[in-house]
């Protein structure tokens, strides 16, 4: 074994005994690059490509959003997109459980991390649930599988990631992701509706009217939330303003309803604690970014992605086999990785491979984004599933059970969307 | 010994947090301030829009630092959570070892980036200084930690300790 494949392979198993995955990265960057060229110099490599982050006006999204993301859940700004939400589609069967599923997706959005959904909302609407009379594995799966729902809604932040990643219009991702995204939520929501009229029948549960007046209530008590969603749209799918600027701008707005208007959060006692988790969150990210910047460098140096090509071209050239297949990677993919490290290390080898093959890069995004989101909450060790366990003090058995129907359901529509182009691309 | 490296991490802690605050202030002023000289009174602002991103390094680098005092850094966790305490103490052993050596070579050839740097574009140069200061702090947090687990023998009550010294 040569030096190079055995520093690789340590480096590999400390990955396995938690390392941070930056510092995986780091060092099999400094493996490759030292052990190949036999030059410290080769080293400046890493510092040169973390320092082009520095060149990457777009970049400046991520922190703002982080930070819109993790304000708004110290609020209880979620509590009244909630309320409101269940105000106009409670009363249908399933009507709570399509509340939950469409505020889970918004708030999946903001905060971009799955697992702060089914841990902050999750503790919200289990009880609720249960309460109501939807069932234990019902209310398990939806509550799992809905913890990643939104990742395909501005201002998700693995959309903007993958954009800086890809060098794609993020723009154009976030037009291209809005149907998949709302067909994502629609179908599970016709399945709330049909699995709740089937138990409604066998109960003789009576549906009953909406309250217009309650929809009212919840609207203005939700008068300060509703620009944010405002802005947001706007901002992204009007195109007048960068993302940069739409996400500073939202962040004023929020700043100042939450501190000024509503005074759910103290301007000096709470703001800056906040600055300083969103800093640390995002900081988490970008580091893994910048660090697996001079790794990817090296291996398009080294040509791994044209090698990878000119094996797989050799099994199969066929457009629809390699989505089959690529599908089945990034399942495996959205399972054991974070997404952030997913897109960060697996989108430079990808990109390449599947443009070869002739599939649109902003329709590629998706597909990506769709699978991890599914990845998720896959058994076995989808990390949704972990959460879950722990948050609801359930086995992990139970909830491989519970996830089972939103999985193969999500399944068939990840496979509409990877092989109908058209429902991305027809207005982007 | 403990509490000396203790106090030395809460003080560079403090300092991290106080820079991130500022960071981000700033960062928030430049694109307020690019948005509304370019729309109300139509002047370009490009040389603050451009050292955004620079912002963001650094919020992003001292983020990172933090993150290591949290351990809060994004891992594979797949294998450990069916692993004894005894052998994820041994592997937290490792682990800190192998963040220090990295951080470490990492930090020497940061050096040599920065005099670059300088060379080149003068004192803008000097805002990669953020660069040897995240990976000593990071260099420093791996090493700190890895004094925490010595202090405490790999039993499920040490566990509970460095948990509540950190």
């Amino acid at each position: 074994m040569n030096p190079l494949t055995l520093a690789i392979v340590a480096i590999l198993v400390l990955a396995l005994l938690e390392a941070p995955l930056f510092t995986v990265i780091a060092a099999l960057s400094i493996a490759c690059l030292y052990l190949l060229a036999h030059d410290w110099l080769a080293l400046q490599t890493i510092l040169i490509e973390m320092n082009r982050l520095g060149a990457m006006p777009v970049l400046v999204a991520l922190p703002l959003f982080t930070f819109v993301g993790c304000l708004l859940t110290e609020t209880r700004s979620p509590q009244r997109i909630m309320n409101f939400i269940d105000a106009l589609m409670g009363w249908l069967p399933g009507g709570l459980a399509m509340a939950a599923l469409c505020s889970c997706a918004f708030f999946t959005a903001l905060t971009g991390a799955s697992g702060v959904t089914i841990v902050a909302l999750g503790s919200i609407l289990y009880p609720v649930m249960r309460k109501k009379g939807y069932g234990d594995q019902f209310t398990l799966g939806l509550l799992t599988t809905s913890g990643s729902l939104g990742l395909l809604f501005p201002p998700s932040l693995p959309v903007i990631l993958y954009g800086v990643v890809a060098q794609v219009d993020i723009g154009k991702i976030f037009k291209a992701a809005l149907v998949p995204g709302l067909l994502l939520v629609g179908v599970l929501c016709v399945y709330a509706f049909f699995k709740q009229v089937a138990a409604g029948h066998r109960r003789n549960i009576p549906i009953v009217g909406i309250s217009i007046q309650r929809v009212k209530i919840t609207f203005f008590e939700g008068i300060w939330d509703w620009p944010v969603i405002a802005i947001l749209l706007i901002g992204v799918y009007g195109g007048f303003v960068t993302i940069a600027e739409v996400s500073a701008v939202v962040l004023i707005y929020v700043v100042v309803v939450e501190c000024f208007v509503l005074k759910e959060i103290s301007f000096f006692n709470a703001l800056p604690s906040i600055i300083v988790e969103s800093a640390v969150l995002s900081g988490a990210i970008v580091v893994i970014l910048g660090i697996a910047l001079g790794f990817t460098g090296f291996l398009v140096d080294q040509q791994i992605p044209n090698r990878i090509l000119e094996w797989l071209t050799a099994w199969s050239d066929s457009k629809l086999v390699f989505l089959a297949g690529l599908n089945l990677f990034l399942l495996a993919v959205g399972c054991i990785m974070d997404i952030f490290s997913a897109i960060v290390i697996v989108v430079p080898i990808i990109v390449p491979i599947a443009l070869s093959y002739g599939v649109d890069p902003i329709h590629l995004c998706v597909i990506f984004l769709v699978n991890l989101e599914i990845g998720y909450s896959t058994p076995p060790v989808g990390i949704n599933l972990f959460i879950s366990s722990l948050k609801f003090e359930k086995p992990v058995t139970l909830l491989y059970r519970s996830s089972l129907p939103y999985l193969l359901i999500l399944l068939g529509v990840l496979i509409v969307i990877t092989y109908l182009p058209w429902l991305s691309l027809f207005w982007v | 010994m403990i509490k000396a490296i203790k106090r030395v991490d809460d003080a560079l802690a403090l300092f991290e947090k106080s820079v991130i605050v500022l960071c981000f202030s700033m960062l928030v002023f430049f694109i307020i301030f690019n948005i509304l000289s370019r729309n109300l009174f139509h002047l370009p602002s490009h040389k603050l829009f451009e050292a955004s991103p620079n912002l963001v390094l650094w919020l992003a680098l001292l983020g990172a630092s933090l993150a290591l005092k949290g351990q809060r850094h994004i891992r594979l966790e797949l294998v450990l959570r069916y692993c004894s305490d005894r052998i994820r103490w041994w592997a937290a052993v490792a682990v800190n070892l192998f963040g220090a050596l990295v951080m470490g070579i990492l930090l020497v050839a940061s050096f040599e980036f920065v005099s670059n740097e300088i060379a080149m574009f003068g004192d803008w140069g000097r805002l990669s200084m953020i660069f040897p200061f995240f990976f000593s702090a990071a260099g420093f947090r791996y090493l700190a930690a890895l004094f925490y687990r010595f202090a405490s023998p790999p039993t499920a009550e040490a566990a509970q300790r460095v948990k509540h010294a950190r």
